[in-house]
């Protein structure tokens, strides 16, 4: 290798891992001056003065202060910092000091040499710190140590991963410490190499040449360091008499990174120390640069493809495998923040036992995808080489800061940090520390899973070799191939087994703290269902009747209580798809399995705000990701990565038009035939029992189903046999919509009764009454969102003994309890019959106003508004009544003109967005002045913002298009029109739902994720505590404008959809650009405008690096955002029935969603790894020794995992 | 960046360079702050320095004061001469500017009283 490409890639090298990595170093007040020295220090004369070479933050520049400390350093933002003490700062460069010869009376070169790629580089930084060093100057060099106590290297170049640092107080940490560490540390630093030890070694190493490793075991032995440390490099001594119960983690990780880098690892160290030894100077330094290419190649190598990597697999990095292997090995380990964890996973799976009780197909989902979490752990390992070599890195990153402590620290530092550290921090912050890890964790999964996806066969194998839990594996296997139902029925068996190991396990842990809340949860569903028990007697039972006859799905998950609830609210068409085809299952099981997550991670969100909350947020999140996966496998196209920020948009998008038309013929299927059992006189118990969501939904698909289209016997089949019955289920589709066309007064009523409905029943809760009538496919749709947000808010209302969730609690109650009264309302409204047009513009109207209520109630929040949300939402919801009530008048005025009446919706729509970004915008503005927000927060927002107007933009391009459609419709037959309003009305209904139910849903997301940024940002919390609330409003809030153009995006999508519908041929396509086009706009939204989810990844990637919090945050948002849209999702599914092509689309979808979800996940903490070549015991001495002839060596010790040597500057020509 | 540390800086590392010393200062922002006065530490600094330098530099940024054009004798026991000294070497900051290479006119920024004195790869 040409010299100049040695010292390209060395350059190179130390900018990527080192400067770069400095100049995010994080000033840690923990570290503290090693006490030699400062004893060094102390001991030069007043006056003198010295240099520190690599100062850092400055520690060691105000030691004494009787000499004249001049601190160098190569990072600006460190010498910033150093400069801030009042110290004299230069930044320069070891290799190229600016001083003059022989100037300075000390030079301090603590933890510089080491990072520095070859030896030649480190010959050149040893004679520069000693030209500057005047004759009989001292000099203190420290490098980092091969021979650690408690690391073991394989390789002398090493990338140590480094995240900032934490200030994890462990008390454990000098426990083991004096154990392992006592012989090192403890005892004074043996001069192992004094001049004379250090000719002997020369000598020997002349003589023996090979033998020096042997030599160095001998001596390590000698000197009380761990003789299995020292002696393996390659061979990691299993069983050592020193391990402590970290260790052996420790150890096996080694192991996995040790045994990829031995084989290509080999003891050239020896081989050039030897040679050089024997050679020459000149020739030996050749060699040395040789034996540098290799270091350089092994180091660049390796380290280059970790930050690759890492860049491309963030998963690994933020939680390196490590720690989940830990986790499962911590869990033996008995700490506090072991069981914090353990309670965190065990509670996803105890969720994930009661929901996969009803084992019901369904039930099974989402237990699935609950226990999913675990098997994500157990996954982590694949990425095993890269992962274990940052967990060494993380162990020696500790160590590298620096601090005397860092021996002890180290010790318990690597196994907590990886695993627990993050818990740790929960133990102290408790709840936080809790969500950032789940969160971080369930990053790493889904992470994880991409890549699993990517690279689906090798899981498998990887999966196997680890043996973690069987179960694991097939549930691993399950979701990743999930395209077929067998999968999911090997999933669900998997689960099932799961469930039942880890139910044992998560039941001792944290069962209790899940069970309380899916108590808690029921309770209220239960509080809300007597509420409004007088609507839900009629319809409710009705569809309890119904979905038992349906499938058994519906009665176990009536059954599962919790699960069935969510399942069935949005699920019913699920239930139907999931029951039909296999093929079809297939997306339907994504999308069930969607949907279900929604329900469990709802909840757990909710719940999240108590130590139990990020729990549930970490379970809301693997699930989340693995919806991604499960839709991923089954959609590996690659068309879906770019997408991916649609998926989420598409399936939200998709299952409104599903809900729409796709509801109509599976739900009908479904409902139809129940819907003849409809009595008012149901039992109350059964509505209780079953979720009343789901019932209302099914009701309302009924009571459409009926109205609507008689050919609904037929439909049940499709949802079972979609593939086959999709013609049928389109002509079927095409003649309902005819059908529609013509009693369009009627239908229009229908769906302007559901509008109405609410607007009553929101109003009056005791429409309920009125509600009796037959639900109809308004109402239906209606229920659906509504179903979907009281599943979360029902979950949130269980999750109130979280102390963070508290608030949120409150909201959804109130929320909650308003929601039970839509529905009666909702029935009422069927009965008033309102025109399509007036439904759609009463729907408008409400988002319209449910958004500008909900910018005006985020600030309530942020001044603590528990009682103010409620307000707000309540507000919301009345005022969204009562603006239908002007969009009825307007909409009499349009009934002849569908499409001109939708075209104004979405004209108001976007104008209303519009408005309220504005607002937004101006709110933001103020909570940045009236709270002090860390400026990437601020600009995080400004960029919202900036997506927000895009998207307002392109939700105008999509009505300009939909006012196309809708004339193109007309041509048609206005049946298309109404059916697209209908559809608008229905998605309005749901976004109207979404946001109010996001706005609290986001908002408790983001504050958490505020929270772990404030977490990770110790120094700063106290800030974002204070802008937390309003950036979670301020978020929040955005989260609803997305979601509002994402809804009225799917009603676009849903216009053309049944445009495509109409004709079925070209329009399909058209629908499938449209729901492409959706999507992007969904991608936008959520992450940034662009549906570019390369830019997305970079967006969250650099907000997550600039602001951990942020980043956080529109993570956390996400899962909200996937929650809230699953039904929809499912909805998709069952549109996928009727239109194959859909189901492309909407697989693409889901895939895109997929991605997206990664790079949501993207947003975790980042890990940076420093290049670090550690020395071997006489390394140091020997570099100077041959190389920097003027430096005499006074001492030299082995000082915190440190060869530090202590030298003089002498005449050359003297000696 | 205090003048006793101008005293000790060169741009020698750079290619082609052989003494780079003394480096020219041109200080837009020098600021001038309170230090306690050590006789001992500034006595003992001063065989240190090379007075020319110093005398040049505190002139080039009109901080020279009554700082005398050589050392006298008996700085030790010279209090006033002392202060002077310690004036100039230690309370005077340059918080911005540029350090200037004599022989190659490369610029080394001085931000927040921090010189850079970074070099390229290709200066080395």
């Amino acid at each position: 290798m040409p010299v100049d490409e040695r010292l390209a890639r060395s350059v190179a090298l130390e900018q990527a891992y080192v400067h770069d990595v400095y100049e995010e170093f994080y000033d840690n007040p923990r570290s503290k001056p090693w006490v030699k020295v400062e004893e060094f220090l102390n001991e030069l004369e007043p006056g003198s003065i010295i240099c520190d070479v690599g100062c850092g933050n400055g520690k060691y520049l105000n030691v004494n202060t009787s000499i004249f400390n001049i601190g160098g350093e190569k990072s600006n933002r460190l010498s910033e910092v150093a400069r801030e003490k009042e110290n004299e700062v230069i930044v320069l460069d070891n290799l190229a000091l600016p001083f003059r010869d022989e100037s300075l009376d000390a030079v301090l070169s603590i933890a510089v040499v080491h990072h520095l790629a070859t030896t030649e580089r480190r010959i050149c930084a040893l004679k520069e710190l000693a030209r500057v060093l005047r004759i009989g100057g001292r000099i203190i060099i420290s490098v980092w140590a091969m021979e650690q106590s408690h690391r073991r290297f394989e390789s002398q170049d090493v990338l140590v991963p480094w995240r900032r640092p934490r200030h994890i107080s462990t008390p454990s940490l000098e426990l083991t410490s004096t154990t392992t560490n006592s012989e090192d540390d403890g005892q004074p630093a043996y001069h192992a190499y004094t001049q004379t030890s250090d000719s002997d070694s020369t000598r020997s190493m002349k003589s023996k040449g090979s033998t020096f490793r042997k030599k160095g075991k001998t001596r390590t032995k000698g000197r009380s360091i761990d003789p299995g440390r020292s002696s393996s490099q390659s061979s990691s001594s299993l069983s050592s008499p020193n391990e402590t119960c970290y260790s052996f983690v420790r150890r096996a990780i080694q192991k996995l990174a040790g045994s990829r880098r031995v084989g290509a690892h080999r003891p050239w160290f020896l081989e050039s120390w030897t040679n050089c030894a024997k050679e020459p100077q000149p020739k030996k330094y050749d060699l040395n640069g040789c034996d540098c290419c290799d270091c350089m190649e092994n180091a660049q190598d390796i380290p280059i493809e970790l930050r690759r990597i890492d860049d491309e697999e963030l998963p690994q990095r933020r939680q390196t495998f490590p720690s989940s292997q830990l986790i499962n090995e911590i869990a033996h380990l008995k700490s506090r923040s072991m069981t914090n964890m353990k309670a965190a996973e065990e509670t996803t799976a105890s969720e994930a036992e009661n929901q996969s009780n009803p084992t019901v197909k369904n039930n099974d989902i989402p237990p699935e995808e609950l226990s999913l979490p675990p098997p994500k752990t157990t996954l982590k390992p694949k990425p095993k080489l890269v992962k274990q070599k940052k967990s060494m890195c993380e162990e020696d990153a500790d160590e590298a800061l620096d601090q005397p402590t860092d021996m002890e620290n180290l010790v318990h530092l690597p196994e907590l940090r990886t695993s627990l550290g993050r818990l740790q921090r929960g133990s102290v912050l408790k709840q936080r520390s809790l969500n950032e890890e789940l969160m971080s964790t369930d990053r790493m999964q889904e992470k994880e899973k991409l890549r699993r996806n990517i690279q689906k066969q090798a899981s498998l194998n990887e999966d196997l070799i680890y043996q973690r839990s069987h179960a694991f594996d097939n549930f691993k296997d399950s979701l990743f191939y999930v395209s077929t139902s067998k999968r999911f029925q090997l999933i669900k068996t998997g689960f099932t087994n799961k469930f039942k190991n880890s139910t044992t396990n998560i039941e001792k842990v944290t069962g209790s703290s899940l069970k309380n809340g899916f108590v808690r949860i029921f309770q209220n569903w239960k509080s809300a269902d007597l509420i409004s028990p007088t609507i839900p007697e009629d319809e409710p039972l009705e569809n309890l009747k119904l979905p038992s006859a349906p499938s058994v799905d519906d009665k176990k998950e009536s059954d599962g209580e919790r699960r069935p609830s969510k399942e069935d609210g949005s699920d019913s068409s699920k239930d139907s798809s999931l029951q039909s085809d296999t093929s079809v299952d297939s997306e339907d099981s994504f999308a069930s399995v969607i949907f279900v997550p929604k329900s469990d991670p709802m909840s757990p969100t909710n719940f999240s705000p108590g130590p139990t909350s990020p729990r549930l947020k970490t379970s809301s999140v693997p699930n989340s990701p693995r919806i991604k996966q499960s839709s991923c496998p089954t959609s590996p196209r690659i068309k879906q990565t770019p997408l991916m920020v649609y998926p989420l948009t598409k399936q939200q998008s998709s299952p409104k038009p599903s809900t729409e038309s796709l509801i109509d013929k599976s739900e009908r299927d479904h409902i139809i035939e129940e819907t003849v059992p409809k009595d008012p006189s149901k039992t109350l118990v059964q509505k209780y029992s079953v979720p009343q969501i789901p019932k209302f939904i099914r009701t309302s698909l009924n009571t459409p189903s009926t109205n609507i289209t008689p050919p609904s016997p037929e439909k049940p089949l499709v949802p079972a046999a979609p593939s086959s019955l999709d013609v049928e289920t389109r002509n079927e589709r095409l003649k309902k919509i005819k059908e529609l066309l013509n009693q369009k007064p009627e239908l229009s009523s229908k769906k302007s009764k559901f509008p109405i409905v609410r607007q009553t029943s929101v109003t009056n809760g005791k429409v309920e009454a009125i509600a009796k009538p037959l639900p109809k496919l308004l109402t239906l749709e209606l229920f659906n969102p509504e179903t979907d947000d009281k599943d979360s808010d029902s979950s949130c209302v269980s999750s109130p003994d979280s102390v963070d969730s508290v608030i949120s609690i409150n909201r959804e109650r109130k929320s909650q309890a308003n929601l039970p009264f839509k529905f009666p309302a909702t029935n009422d409204k069927r009965h008033a019959k309102m025109s399509l047009l007036e439904a759609a513009a009463d729907v408008a109207h409400t988002l319209d106003e449910a958004v500008d209520k909900v910018i005006k109630s985020s600030p309530r929040r942020k001044a603590m508004l528990k009682t103010g949300d409620v307000l707000s939402i309540l507000q919301r919801r009345y005022s969204a009544d009562t603006t239908p009530l002007l969009g009825e008048e307007c909409a009499e005025n349009w009934d002849e003109d569908c499409t001109k009446h939708l075209t104004d919706f979405a004209d108001k729509l976007s104008e209303k967005l519009l408005q309220e970004i504005d607002q937004y915008q101006v709110k933001t503005r103020l909570c940045n002045s009236n709270y002090n927000f860390d400026d990437p927060y601020i600009s995080r927002l400004s960029e919202e913002l900036d997506d927000l107007s895009k998207l307002s933009a392109e939700i105008q391009k999509q009505n300009e298009y939909l006012s196309k459609l809708s004339d193109s419709d007309k041509l048609l037959g206005k049946k298309p029109a109404k059916c697209k309003p209908s559809e608008c009305e229905c998605v309005r209904t749901r976004n109207v739902n979404e946001v109010n139910n996001a706005k609290p849903s986001v908002v408790d997301s983001e504050c958490s994720g505020h929270r772990g940024g404030g977490s990770n940002h110790n120094g700063e919390e106290s800030v974002r505590s204070t802008s937390r609330p309003c950036g979670g409003s301020a978020e929040g809030e955005v989260g609803v404008l997305s979601k509002m153009s994402s809804s009225t995006k799917p009603t676009i999508r849903l216009g053309t959809s049944s445009d495509s519908c109409d004709s079925e041929k070209g329009s399909s396509t058209n629908s499938m650009v449209s729901s492409v086009a959706t999507s992007i706009n969904f991608g936008p939204s959520i992450e940034s405008n662009d549906g570019y989810s390369g830019e997305s990844h970079k967006d969250t990637n650099s907000m997550s690096r600039h602001s951990d919090g942020g980043s956080t945050a529109s993570l956390n948002s996400f899962p909200d955002w996937k929650a809230a849209r699953r039904p929809d999702s499912k909805a998709e599914s069952t549109l996928s029935l009727d239109s194959p092509r859909r189901q492309e689309t909407k697989g693409l979808i889901s895939e895109t969603s997929e991605d997206s979800l990664p790079t949501d996940n993207m947003g975790g903490e980042i890990t940076y790894h420093r290049y670090y070549h550690v020395f071997r015991e006489g390394e140091l001495d020997q570099l100077i020794e041959k190389y920097v002839e003027n430096l005499h060596i006074i001492s030299s010790y082995y000082d915190h995992a440190s060869w530090c040597i202590i030298a003089e500057k002498v005449h050359v020509w003297t000696i | 960046m205090k003048l006793l540390t101008h005293n000790m800086l060169t741009s020698k590392c750079m290619k082609g360079v052989s003494v780079g010393y003394p480096l020219a200062i041109n200080a837009l922002d020098v600021r001038v702050s309170e230090v306690d006065f050590n006789p001992e530490f500034i006595a003992r600094m001063i065989p240190k320095l090379d007075w020319n330098v110093l005398y040049g530099a505190a002139e080039s940024i009109g901080q020279l004061k009554d700082l005398p054009r050589d050392i006298i004798e008996n700085f030790e026991s010279n209090e006033d001469f002392l202060k002077k000294v310690h004036h100039v070497l230690m309370e005077v900051d340059i918080i911005n500017g540029d350090l200037i290479c004599p022989e190659t006119g490369r610029k080394f920024p001085i931000n927040n009283g921090i010189p850079n004195m970074l070099l390229n790869e290709d200066e080395v």
